[in-house]
């Protein structure tokens, strides 16, 4: 029997630890903790060793949300991701055999930093086409790996991170049930972020403040609309962070009060398809983000790829291990 | 200045109120790159007028910006 919708049941996140501060950059690159944070609102980011790949962080996200939904199983994985350890073969076979889930449907998804919610919606697929009963979906990057390391306009603005939520059948009207997932693309701005190869990524800042702000309130409307919400009844606005710029932007022009738009920008930078399940790991972890919240998810990403879905923030099991610093840091 | 311009640079742009007069330059005002970007979409979404950033930028001082917008309002 297929499920009448799919209810997201656990999260989790993980970050490096090694922490890079706007004034740590400023020993390397010319700009300044001022320039940085005005432009951006970000303050610091969190970079990965090469000892700690996009798998590693996946596989640390995945447990951490596994264990929130008090389960060790889940019947299929999606990593997003556009910054995988190798070209080939993805790495989600490899860490749903870290996870002890040998065998499991697994495989990569590269939408940008919408992954996450391209992932989510093909997740929640496979679970309401009975390919499923559970699905594990994570969103992990190294974007830091992306930009020149000699450009200040693109090396303060991203970090590393991944960020996982279990999701599972159950129905229409409980809580953490997702709404339909509003996702779309459009190839003409291809260019605009791009990068054909590590260390070599370029950005049109103000064309993609444009098409962010646009296509991340407009596919949020809709994504509120699909459930029957105005956007007056949203408790939290989980926008992908890219910049608390263009966020705070979207907030406004949705009508959703500041108080109710989470952010974590300043503290991780942008972190690719892991941004918004870090954001809601993290919320949830220091209260912002509670049971019975209305919440809506936007993200704009390369591509370019955009997508908002909503959902009602559920009851968790279990509490992830956050540690004083944040969730899911490594020792 | 018109109102309407210094309520957006005020309140949305969060520009400081004791710096805005006309003889003003964007710089001086302080407008960064995204600002601009950013009162252009917003003068779309206000007014529906298009003026791109590179328009913003050419004003220059902040009275010739707000003819620039007066202009584009009223269909000249």
């Amino acid at each position: 029997m297929t499920a009448e919708a799919v209810v997201v049941c656990g999260v989790g996140a993980a970050l490096p630890s090694r922490s890079v501060s706007n004034t740590e950059l400023t020993t390397r690159l010319d700009t300044t903790d001022q320039w940085i944070r005005s432009r951006t609102g970000i303050v610091q980011r969190y970079v990965a060793g090469s000892e700690l790949s996009t798998s590693d962080l996946a596989v640390r996200a995945a447990r951490q949300a596994l264990a929130c939904g008090g389960t060790e199983r889940a019947e299929v994985l999606v990593v997003a991701t556009t910054t995988p350890d190798r070209c080939c073969p993805a790495v989600a076979p490899t860490v749903a055999t870290r996870l002890g889930l040998t065998g499991i449907p697994a495989y990569d998804l590269a939408a940008g930093c919408t992954g996450f919610l391209y992932a989510l919606a093909t997740a929640a697929g496979l679970i309401a086409g009975g390919t499923a009963c559970t699905a594990l979906v994570v969103g992990a990057d190294r974007l830091a790996t992306l930009p020149d390391p000699e450009d200040r306009a693109t090396v303060p603005l991203f970090g590393d991170g991944a960020g996982a939520v279990v999701l599972r059948g159950g129905g229409a009207n409980e809580a953490g049930a997702l709404g339909p997932v509003i996702l779309g693309s459009d190839g003409t701005g291809a260019d605009l972020i791009r990068a054909s190869r590590p260390s070599a990524l370029r950005m049109d800042g103000a064309d993609v403040f444009r098409h962010a702000v646009d296509r991340m309130s407009t596919t949020a409307r809709e994504a509120a609309a699909a459930v029957g919400w105005s956007l007056g009844d949203v408790d939290r606005l989980v926008p992908h962070q890219a910049n608390s710029r263009i966020t705070s932007f979207v907030a406004r022009r949705l009508g959703v009060r500041e108080d109710r738009r989470l952010g974590n920008v300043a503290e991780v930078g942008n972190t690719g398809a892991a941004s918004i399940p870090l954001l809601l790991a993290d919320a949830a972890a220091k209260g912002r983000l509670r049971s019975g919240h209305r919440t809506l998810l936007t993200a704009f990403g390369a591509g370019l790829t955009f997508g908002a879905v909503a959902l009602t923030w559920p009851t968790l099991p279990a509490h992830p291990p956050f540690g004083r610093k944040g969730p899911g840091h490594d020792q | 200045m018109t109102s309407d311009l210094t309520r957006i640079l005020i309140d949305d742009l969060r520009l400081p109120a004791e710096r805005l007069t006309d003889d003003t330059t964007l710089d001086d005002a302080g407008f960064d790159s995204l600002a601009l970007v950013e009162l252009s979409v917003l003068l779309g979404d206000r007014y529906g007028i298009d003026v791109n950033d590179d328009a913003i930028r050419g004003a220059a001082t902040l009275g010739r910006l707000d003819l620039l917008i007066a202009a584009k309002r009223s269909g000249r």
